[in-house]
């Protein structure tokens, strides 16, 4: 076989889980066919790309979601050690298992000190034990993204929380001053606000900044449990309890024992729960289906809803003597449309965590960019802006987030403030031909990125010749080298908002 | 039918005061609830035309909480004006 031949791939390896061992991938770099052939047998439960030279194996990395690679030290254009070492150097979310005809101990050594996971000698006991092998090189990096995922997600959380003591907005500074006098007392708090604005960082502030802190902090959606399913969800079984029931487990009241229970979306509790979660919140104690006694539980309640619970008790949707017993703190999140003035650090932060989550340098917003957010209304609140900021790492890695880089969507409310102005005016130019220029830059540029940068084929897809999109990308930038090259290009909505105030209309 | 006696009814009140802000006036009132050994206490919360119950949990003293959340109470009052 040729050493520059592309690899070749038994199966396509889509949304690994290292949990299930036919989902994991493995990258088998060895220049020798039969080997190939003979660990084929033992992989069979696994995907399994093969690579014959150092060039085949990192080009198979850049293409393909890898697990594990199981390397030999002797190939034709480089060594083993060299792989190793640029693996580790661009991907530390791979495990390498060293397996090599060679079994010098310095070569073993040398493999572990390079960041090899695990050493093998080619032998027919360690193919017989290639799964455990494997086995054991999943479960390390499993291991290993979970304390990272979790690390991060601890990290972003207190960033979060700086953020929101450090907020400009009056309601929010007066919702956090409230939060931390309430986090050291046991009293219940009802978080309400809309969709999207930060209920549970708010409850897990409550919970980092309370004397709970050390104890776990544990949610519940209610709205994500079935009904039918809800006692054994919340209070736990004994083994036999019901058909199925083949062990005890404990339900999430006792699981936050000492610690905190976050009730979001209690608002769509059903009659039943009502009853249930009163029992728990008057006795505070629970029983487990099937148990003959209820086991005390000291647990924090906090609960959320998107919903007006008072309005829901007025119609007879929620028991008055449950709702009582939510309502002894009682915190408002603003949302978003009435915080503006977080709106830059806010960015900031989505912007950081997301282009780390990338490994992406972060970009920055412009003003301009920064005006036409702080126009529009977030109705999807922190979340919503977070899609954003997730789109926007993706498409303008390291560089400056202009306005004409910000979806048309987002331009709405700048667009009818624009058309208020020029109503005003004599010299009203021609609105429509400037929105519908408008929607045309935007969605060149959209089909331009959805056919990765292919200009000729977004022409095609578009129905226009490449030298009218050519011409129209050059009417949206003059001066700009529009040239021949296909690059990935982001959507943009371009300067309409100028353009109207300059009274252009073509 | 015999007479409906359950821990409710032998519920007694304990403590109450009223705190609160400028015009935001909330009482507080500890009524303490069942018999020995599933005594426990209640506290009302009252005022600006909302109410809050809050079930004291074993080994809290509901007389030292009591001013707490009267005053916690009434400063959510307020933030929600």
């Amino acid at each position: 076989m040729s050493s520059h031949e592309p690899p070749s791939v038994t199966a396509a390896p889509q949304k690994p889980d290292v949990r299930d061992p036919s989902l994991a991938t493995v990258l088998v770099v060895d220049d020798e066919e039969s080997f190939h052939r003979t660990i084929a047998k033992y992989l069979s439960k696994y995907r399994r790309i093969s690579a014959y030279t150092g060039w085949q194996a990192m080009e198979a990395l850049n293409k393909h979601h890898i697990d594990v690679v199981l390397l030999d030290l002797n190939l034709p254009d480089t060594t083993g050690f060299q792989v190793l070492d640029q693996i580790r150097r661009e991907r530390d979310d791979v495990e390498v298992i060293v397996c090599t005809a060679h079994s010098e101990i310095r070569n073993a050594v040398e493999a572990v000190k390079k960041g090899a996971f695990d050493f093998l000698v080619k032998s027919f006991e360690n193919y017989q034990n290639m799964a455990e092998h494997l086995r054991r090189a999943l479960e390390h990096r499993r291991n290993k993204r979970e304390l990272l995922e979790s690390r991060t997600q601890k990290h972003w959380m207190r960033e979060a929380f700086q953020l929101m003591e450090e907020s400009q907005s009056e309601t929010m500074q007066m919702v956090i001053r409230l939060a931390r006098r309430v986090a050291d007392t046991p009293l219940t708090v009802l978080i309400e606000g809309e969709s999207g604005v930060g209920k549970e960082v708010l409850a897990r502030y409550i919970h980092a900044r309370s004397d709970r802190a050390d104890g776990p902090f544990v949610t519940v959606n209610v709205a994500a449990v079935p009904p039918g399913l809800l006692g054994s969800y919340w209070f736990g079984h004994v083994k036999g309890a019901f058909t199925g029931a083949e062990r005890t487990q404990i339900g999430k009241f006792e699981l936050a024992d000492g610690g905190t229970i976050f009730l979001d979306e209690i608002g769509e509790l059903d009659a039943d729960a009502q009853v249930k979660l009163l029992r728990v919140l008057q006795e505070r104690e629970v029983e487990r289906l099937g148990a003959q006694e209820a086991t005390p539980v000291n647990v924090r309640v906090l609960a959320a809803t998107n919903r007006r619970l008072s309005e829901e008790v007025k119609i007879g949707r929620f028991r008055e003597d449950l709702y009582f017993r939510l309502n002894v703190l009682h915190l408002t999140l603003p949302p978003v449309r009435d915080r503006v003035e977080d709106l830059p650090s806010l960015v900031r932060l989505l912007l950081a965590k997301h282009a780390g989550m990338m490994n992406r340098e972060a970009p920055v917003l412009g003003d301009d960019a920064l005006q036409v957010l702080q126009r529009y209304d977030w109705p999807g609140n922190v979340r919503e802006l977070e899609n954003l900021m997730m789109r926007m790492c993706a498409f303008s890695p390291g560089g400056e987030i202009r306005q004409d880089d910000i979806p048309i969507e987002y331009w709405l409310p700048t667009l009818n403030q624009a058309a208020d102005e020029l109503v005003q005016r004599e010299d009203t130019p021609r609105l429509l031909a400037l929105a519908v220029q408008q929607f045309e830059r935007y969605f060149i540029r959209l089909m331009i990125a959805r056919c990765h940068g292919n200009r000729r084929l977004a022409a095609r897809a578009l129905g226009i010749s490449y030298t009218t999109l050519k011409q129209r990308l050059r009417e949206e930038r003059p001066g700009a080298d529009v040239g021949d090259g296909d690059d990935v290009t982001p959507p943009r909505s371009g300067p309409l908002k100028a353009d109207l105030r300059a009274g252009r209309g073509d | 039918m015999g007479a409906q006696v359950t821990a409710e009814n032998v519920l007694e009140k304990v403590a109450s005061l009223t705190a609160g802000r400028g015009a935001m006036q909330v009482t507080a009132s500890c009524f303490v609830l069942g018999v020995a050994p599933k005594q426990r206490y209640e506290i009302l919360l009252e005022g600006g035309g909302e109410r809050g119950v809050f079930d004291v949990p074993r080994g809290v003293d509901p007389h030292e909480l009591l001013p707490i959340a009267a005053e916690l109470f009434a400063d959510s009052l307020l933030a929600r004006r």
